[in-house]
């Protein structure tokens, strides 16, 4: 019996101690394989994103392009045409003078309209002069005489990695939209801030807030917050809603900066 | 009294370890409670219960009243504990039935096998099959789910790691309770076996100590 007990104890022990070491070894190796996968996965996943908002940025730089150079040329041909057709009418029919004129005040709000249209498309400021520039530019543009929008940098900005301007720039840009169409604000204000190896842009309005919850529950809600967050996703960024119902909203921008750049490519318009 | 209790500890030292021992797992769960999973909670009250037990036992002792009695109703509580300890853990429903009803049943069969005066070795062996088994579909679901980061600071993996080593190595013991650990039993193999209980049951606590401690990481620590 004795010799029973301790063989029997013996075999268990050991099978025992072999049952937990091959669990925890063969979970180690299993999970080491599936964590490069998810890696490898989430590398994919980014690397997606980044092409598909690259592709996103070249069409629009495209179409600024044409609108700039096909539409905009002819419509500065027709409106040289429309002024030699003026000249003629003013001496056969002087009663189609406000006609013509009419319609060269027409062509020349289309003409600007154009430059507008291709300037806004592709942010020529942010590539030329930098991001503070920019959002100098973008505060300016949305101002009037119903929303202030205020930029406060308070230091001056390191040289930022590639695509990071950008990136900011037209999450700023979203923000903004945001804060002018849904919120009611009167006041808004850009903050950009470096930090550590990063840099922070916040979005302060005085609106009336909104339920961050019960939009991101919503299906059928814009793409605004969601192209944030993707744009976001490709250089590991962060974004923090401090927002409520019934008060203004505090939007913060968190990304790094880790690699400094060279220089900003400048491709003109 | 107190001399009757240094007898009886300078006689069996390694029941004062052994006893001495839960004190460590216990703390290290109330330190550590804030971040233990909802099972694993359990497992805090479990040592309470043992710490309780061997208080009283040696209460027992000192009076000559035979407290052997005391073991077996403290199979009772391990079944629960192990039952409450797992069971928010498995997934698979087909599992959480068996260990909900297992417990039942083997609760069951400790009524059945209940003995006032001695160690029954049919409770005894009953609750350890029960847990082994528990564990062992723990251990499945581990391998099979594969959503543990680190498996060392996992906590339940050192938990059950102690539970199986102590089910194994006193499986054979408890089996022939009657005659390994009867009242007739000779002093000497008596005190043999009862060690190797003892030993068992350090190694137990020492590994849940280490499970409740490491039980910081479990937050961040699945896929
Ligand atoms: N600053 C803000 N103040 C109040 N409400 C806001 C603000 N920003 C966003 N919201 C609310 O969140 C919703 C989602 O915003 P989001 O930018 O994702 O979509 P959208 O602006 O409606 O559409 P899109 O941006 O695609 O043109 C908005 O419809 C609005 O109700
Ligand atoms: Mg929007």
């Amino acid at each position: 019996m004795k010799l029973y007990i301790a063989v029997g104890t013996a075999v268990l022990l050991v099978m025992a101690i072999f049952i937990i070491v091959f669990v925890a070894y063969y979970q180690q190796k299993q999970i080491r394989q599936q964590l490069i996968l998810k890696e490898w996965q989430e590398k994919y996943r980014k690397g997606l994103l980044a092409a598909t908002l690259q592709a996103q940025e070249h069409e629009r730089r495209r179409i600024a392009q044409d609108l700039h150079d096909e539409i905009g040329t002819m419509l500065s041909v027709t409106k040289l045409s429309l002024n030699q057709l003026g000249r003629t009418v003013e001496h056969n029919d002087p009663s189609s003078t406000v006609l013509v004129q009419k319609t060269r005040s027409l062509l020349d709000e289309t003409i600007a309209n154009v430059r507008r249209i291709s300037r806004d498309l592709v942010p020529t400021t942010l590539e030329r002069f930098g991001l503070v520039s920019a959002l100098e530019e973008l505060a300016e543009k949305a101002s009037n005489g119903e929303v202030h929008v205020e930029l406060s940098c308070s230091d001056k900005l390191p040289p930022l990695m590639p695509q990071l301007d950008l990136t900011l720039f037209r999450i700023a840009q979203e923000l903004i939209n945001n804060a002018i169409k849904h919120a009611n604000a009167q006041h808004i204000i850009i903050d950009l801030h470096c930090q550590p190896n990063g840099i922070l842009l916040s979005v302060i309005d005085d609106g009336q807030g909104f339920d961050l919850d019960e939009i991101m529950k919503d299906r059928k809600r814009g793409l605004g917050l969601r192209n944030i967050e993707s744009r976001l996703n490709v250089i590991d960024g962060h974004v923090t809603f401090d927002v409520e119902e019934g008060r203004g909203s505090r939007i913060h921008i968190q990304v790094k900066n880790l690699k400094p750049e060279v220089e900003v490519e400048v491709e003109p318009v | 009294m107190f001399y009757r209790l240094y007898d009886i500890f300078t006689e069996h030292p390694l029941d004062l370890i052994a006893e001495s021992i839960s004190i460590f797992p216990l703390i290290v769960g109330v330190v550590r409670y804030r971040s233990l999973r909802k099972g694993v909670k359990f497992l805090i009250l479990f040592f309470f219960i043992i710490i309780v037990r061997d208080f009283t036992s040696n209460l027992y002792a000192v009076r000559k009243v035979n407290n052997l009695f005391l073991y077996n109703l403290s199979a009772f509580f391990e079944v629960i504990s192990v039952c409450l300890l797992f069971r928010f853990e498995i997934t698979k429903k087909s599992t959480k039935k068996f260990v909900d009803y297992g417990a039942l049943i083997t609760v069951l069969l400790c009524v059945f096998f209940w003995r006032s005066n001695e160690l029954s070795a049919g409770i005894l062996t009953s609750s350890r099959l029960y847990e082994l088994l528990v564990v062992l579909f723990y251990f499945r679901q581990l391998i099979e789910d594969m959503n543990v980061k680190d498996i060392l600071k996992h906590s339940l993996f050192w938990i059950s790691s102690g539970l199986i080593l102590q089910f194994t190595g006193t499986f054979f013991v408890y089996l022939f309770a009657n005659y390994a650990l009867s009242i007739n039993t000779e002093s000497g193999l008596f005190n043999l076996y009862w060690n190797m209980n003892q030993i068992m049951y350090i190694t137990f606590a020492l590994f849940s100590s280490i499970g409740l401690w490491v039980s910081k990481y479990d937050k961040n620590n699945f896929l």
